[in-house]
């Protein structure tokens, strides 16, 4: 059944319709929150919120906007909400987050090679790249759809982005230099 | 062109957002800078790894995880409904026509309060008046009963005389089955135990004068022991056993009570002999009396303690 018929039965109360809806966007839903928010079990409690908030809301949705971009607008903003209430809570996470990530690095960089490091590197990326460069690659965004998601100017857009890869790009020839070395 | 429009050219290629003019002006300037073609070499490596980075999996259905939520929920349609009812301000629609028309029922439903108050206050003034007026009618009647039964109630004086032996004939009955019935009665009748135990101890001590006495008084034994001595009043004044007994149920003080013996003695003994006749007659009835009365006293005893 496509998307848009599924959405219109779950916007009519079909509870079987919005169940596959759910499902349909489950795992981009994840995707999106476990790059952004770096680890798996934040990734689920947000995916899982996300969820609950399109569940609830999905009689709001309007068809003026692509559904991926206002699932991944949800995702986003969730995502937000949890880094605010991690920088409340406890400072030090950004720092305990290193460690044990540098401990996986060195336990599995065999197994999985430049992907740990492009993780690892898009880990200390600030929020709004990361969010810029997850929509833009995992969820294949233009620049329009990232600043209909975002909310934000184009141009800003693609500041953000191209300072995200700008940033990668450095921060991985230090890796390079530093297995080199 | 500068570095930073170069920079950005090169980020829009790795976005597929130059044209193809844009991209072949990019591709000459590279391949006379390696700088920059080293540089656009990176960014496009960074790039690829991120179109490459592995899809993640969630371990767990996180639909299945959230679905109890949800369908504790109470079926989204109820809560979307709710949602909307309660987002909706639909009340202020409903109460502007409501508005109005409220009031105007207020006023008839005042209106018709008023009215139905007004009819049952009538209604009320006029059963008030027809009750009182026949209460009235029917208290006039027993008032020219009642004064036709006041003069029995003072006439009792006048009657102690004569009825005295005719309320002797039946209370004879009474206290041979005075002493009797009482207790039937009380078997009988076990909660009235104490009200009618006295009543049929006073009538065994005076046959005649206690029902009025009793209606008009309390029944106690001591109003019970006043009548007896009007009797002898007529005679002459109360005989001493009923005064000796009377007072020894006084409990007043055995000295004067003696004293008060001998004066009596002496008194009845100045006595004319052919009252002392009527008064040896009226002793022998007055001891059979005062047998009776005695049992009847510590009946009344018995019965009151």
């Amino acid at each position: 059944m496509p998307e848009a018929e599924l959405i219109r039965l779950a916007q009519t109360g079909d509870h079987e319709a919005l169940v596959q809806l759910l499902r349909s966007i489950e795992t981009s839903v994840y995707r999106s929150a476990y790059y952004i928010l770096g680890n798996e079990q934040d990734a689920l409690d947000a995916s899982q919120e996300v969820l609950i908030r399109i569940y609830r809301k999905l009689d709001t949705y309007q068809e003026k906007a692509k559904f991926s971009t206002w699932v991944q607008r949800i995702v986003s903003n969730v995502c937000m909400d949890k880094f605010r209430a991690k920088k409340e809570t406890v400072s030090i996470d950004e720092h305990e987050m290193i460690i044990p990530d540098r401990n996986n690095v060195e336990d599995e960089i065999l197994l999985t090679g430049l992907s740990h490091d492009i993780q690892e590197a898009i880990g200390k990326l600030p929020k709004q790249y990361r969010v810029v460069v997850v929509l833009r690659y995992l969820e294949d965004f233009s620049y329009q759809e990232i600043a209909e998601t975002l909310e934000l100017p184009l141009n800003t857009v693609k500041s953000y982005l191209f300072r995200a890869r700008q940033q990668l790009q450095e921060l991985l020839y230090d890796y390079q230099k530093g297995g080199i070395g | 062109m500068t570095n930073t429009e170069i920079w950005e050219w090169m980020q829009r290629d790795l976005d597929g957002d130059l044209s193809p003019d844009e991209q072949r002006a990019l591709f000459a300037l590279l391949e006379k800078d390696t700088d920059l073609q080293q540089k656009y070499n990176r960014l496009k490596s960074v790039s690829l790894q991120l179109e490459q980075l592995p899809p993640v999996v969630p371990s767990i259905s996180i639909v299945d995880s959230i679905l109890p939520k949800l369908e504790s929920a109470v079926a989204t349609p109820a809560a979307k409904a709710d949602l909307n009812a309660g987002v909706l301000p639909t009340l202020e629609v409903k109460s502007k026509p409501a508005s109005p028309s409220e009031p105007r029922k207020w006023k008839n439903k005042t209106v018709w309060f008023a009215r139905i108050g007004s009819t049952a206050v009538a209604a009320c003034l006029l059963l008030g008046v027809m009750l009182i007026g026949k209460e009235a009618n029917e208290q006039i009647d027993p008032a020219t009963q009642g004064s036709i039964v006041a003069p029995p109630a003072a006439e009792p004086p006048v009657i102690i005389g004569p009825p005295a032996p005719q309320p002797s004939t039946n209370p004879t009955p009474l206290p041979e089955q005075g002493e009797e019935p009482p207790v039937q009665e009380e078997t009988k009748q076990p909660p009235k135990q104490q009200k009618k135990a006295q009543t049929p101890s006073k009538p065994v001590t005076k046959a005649p004068e206690p029902p009025p006495a009793k209606v008009g008084q309390p029944a106690d034994s001591v109003p019970v022991m006043v009548p007896p001595k009007p009797v002898p009043r007529e005679p002459k004044p109360p005989a001493f056993p009923f005064g000796l007994e009377e007072k020894s149920d006084d409990d007043k003080g055995k000295k004067s009570k003696e004293d008060e013996k001998e004066k009596k003695k002496k008194d009845n003994k100045k006595d004319d002999g052919d009252d002392r006749d009527d008064d040896r007659d009226d002793d022998h009835d007055d001891d059979k009396e005062m047998g009776k009365k005695k049992s009847s006293r510590e009946y009344g005893r018995t019965s009151l303690a």
